[in-house]
């Protein structure tokens, strides 16, 4: 318990209270905060688009290798970040596997935005795979049935009873994806570097801080990063903190 | 128009394989005990279920190449299964967009005030009515009723089988209903057809099925009793147990007799009077059911007979006691298996 509580308790104390919020209002603190708000909805927006139908096909579809893209697409979850960033790096950096042929139809990936959005949903996107699938697995089929004898085809059976009924699941599982996003370091530093304003989010800006002369800032935005865990914990608490 | 299933699936070791039609406004009833493969009949029709040959042809026209979406059958399942994150109304307006008339269909099994209640805010009965106007809305071709009326407790289930009464016979199109229940079979159903693994035993009208039955679980079902055996073409049969049974008149061959529990009489000493068949058993069971008593008799044959309460107290019948059973001849219903 002790081991967990006196370190966000350490931050508390450490607060700079009286001005938190010039702290915060600085251009930098801004630049970070608002970059990382960006690319982790575009992260979660990214996970949504690959992760459902991923998840999806995983639950309801048997076909061989399976298991082979299971392990695949499970892996960022136990991979050290930075190895995943340096992976990223290999593959769609300037010299990278597939990097120069993305760079011929214009698209540049490492030390951009959009790279930082890249190495978030890389990470991220596991934990709603898996929360999704095992959602889509339990559900009951039934139902799918009795939509079809409704003259529902494939398309709005997905749309109007599939996917609602594992919304909370949806739900559940974009929240963790969001939030794992938000605090990806690791990946994101390594692959898409500590631009201020471009690829400098939330956690990147608090390391630098707190490395240079300026652990005020590192503290308070270390603390909006804990109200936002909190926030997601207790948003979700139904799901975790029940005991049945 | 005429609904034809002549189908066989395959499933593992289950094997399905019939041929059954069903005109257009009659109710057949497909019943049999469980595992028979009513349901997956159902489904087969339906196109919920791959068919390993054979196919479903409604007016001679296959439609077992069509999409179930595609297919316009109306398909109520065993517990209702309504979409829990829908209204009643949206419910019933998933298959007929036109809300006003998906409405009418709601304010057809009355209720028009349930309209924007969650599945989880209705009661059994009621969950299913909305499932027969969800069914009903979308106006299909055919019919398909999977045991409505199974999870209910007595009461709903009177008053929910009246409705689906009222519905199905203003229904334009063959239907087929799975049930395990001989009473909706009697009063929902024009022509009964009785499976057991996977194949048709026998079919004919409800009356007709009762009172002669050609499989033991009909039997059971109608309470009769139900012996196999050899016909010699006078007046004895032979039975598959062994022992001779008299009655009025029994064709050559391969016979069934039928004998009601109610013709079966009990003596504790051999009986002296005019019945043809006389045999000593042992009273395996006595179940009192209100004026009368159902008792069960182990011996060759074993047999079940139906006596007044009052000559049950006479003959101090239980379990275990032994007892002579009397068959008069006349009593004995023969007919070709």
């Amino acid at each position: 318990m002790a081991l967990f509580a006196v370190p966000i308790i350490a931050l508390a104390i450490r607060a700079p209270w009286s001005n938190t919020w010039s702290t915060l209002r600085t251009g930098e603190s801004l630049d970070a905060l608002r970059l990382s708000l960006i690319t982790s909805l575009a992260a979660t927006a990214v996970a949504l688009a690959l992760g459902v139908p991923l998840a999806w096909v995983q639950a309801r579809v048997a076909y061989p290798g399976k298991r082979v893209v299971r392990a695949v697409t499970t892996l960022p979850m136990v991979l050290p970040p930075v190895v995943g960033g340096a992976a990223l790096l290999l593959a769609f950096g300037r010299r990278g596997v597939v990097g120069p042929a993305l760079a011929d139809v214009g698209v540049h990936l490492p030390f951009t935005t959009g790279g930082a959005i890249l190495a978030e949903a890389f990470v991220a996107m596991p934990f709603l795979v898996l929360t999704l699938e095992a959602a889509f697995a339990t559900s009951d089929r039934q139902l799918e049935e009795a939509a079809q004898m409704l003259g529902a085809g494939p398309w709005r059976v997905f749309r109007r009873v599939t996917l609602p009924l594992v919304r909370p699941s949806l739900v559940a599982g974009a929240v963790l994806c969001w939030a794992r996003a938000l605090g990806e370091f690791g990946a994101t530093i390594t692959f898409a570097g500590n631009l201020q304003g471009r690829t400098q989010t939330l956690p990147l800006f608090v390391y630098v801080k707190l490395q240079g002369a300026d652990a005020d800032a590192a503290v308070v935005l270390s603390l909006v990063l804990v109200a936002i865990s909190l926030a997601v914990l207790i948003a979700l608490r139904d799901r975790w903190l029940t005991v049945p | 128009m005429t609904l034809r299933a002549a189908l066989r699936v395959e499933r593992g070791a289950f094997v399905l394989d019939v041929d059954v039609r069903c005109e257009s406004g009659r109710t057949v009833a497909i019943v049999g005990p469980n595992g028979a493969g009513k349901t997956t009949l159902l489904r087969a029709v339906a196109g919920l279920e791959a068919l390993t040959r054979g196919g479903v042809e409604l007016d001679g026209v296959a439609i077992d190449g069509v999409p179930p979406e595609r297919r316009r059958v109306g398909f109520m399942f065993q517990d209702g299964l309504l979409f829990p994150h829908l209204s009643a109304l949206d419910n019933v307006a998933f298959g007929q967009p036109n809300r006003r008339r998906a409405f009418d269909w709601l304010e057809r099994v009355g209720l028009g005030d349930k309209a924007s209640a969650r599945p989880s805010e209705l009661s059994g009965g009621e969950a299913q009515r909305v499932a027969m106007a969800r069914a009903l809305a979308p106006d299909p071709a055919i019919l398909l009723l999977d045991e409505p009326l199974a999870a209910m407790d007595a009461a709903t289930r009177n008053e929910v089988r009246r409705m689906l009464k009222t519905h199905l016979d203003g229904f334009a199109g063959p239907r087929l209903l799975v049930t395990h229940d001989p009473i909706d079979a009697a009063i929902l159903a024009d022509e009964v057809v009785v499976l057991d693994r996977g194949a048709v035993m026998q079919s004919g009208t409800p009356a007709e099925i009762t009172a002669r039955p050609r499989h033991p679980w009909v039997a059971d079902l109608a309470g009769l009793n139900l012996f196999r055996g050899d016909g010699d073409g006078g007046t004895t049969i032979r039975t598959s147990v062994g022992v001779t049974l008299h009655a009025a008149a029994a064709p050559r061959g391969a016979v069934y007799a039928a004998v009601s529990p109610r013709a079966v009489s009990l003596h504790l000493d051999r009986p002296a009077g005019s019945a043809r068949n006389v045999w000593s058993g042992t009273v395996a069971a006595v179940e009192p059911l209100g004026a009368v008593v159902r008792v069960r008799i182990d011996g060759t044959p074993s047999i079940t007979g139906e006596i007044t309460a009052a000559s049950a107290e006479e003959l101090h019948l239980e379990a275990g006691c032994a007892v002579w059973v009397a068959v008069k001849a006349t009593e004995v219903d023969v007919y070709p298996a």
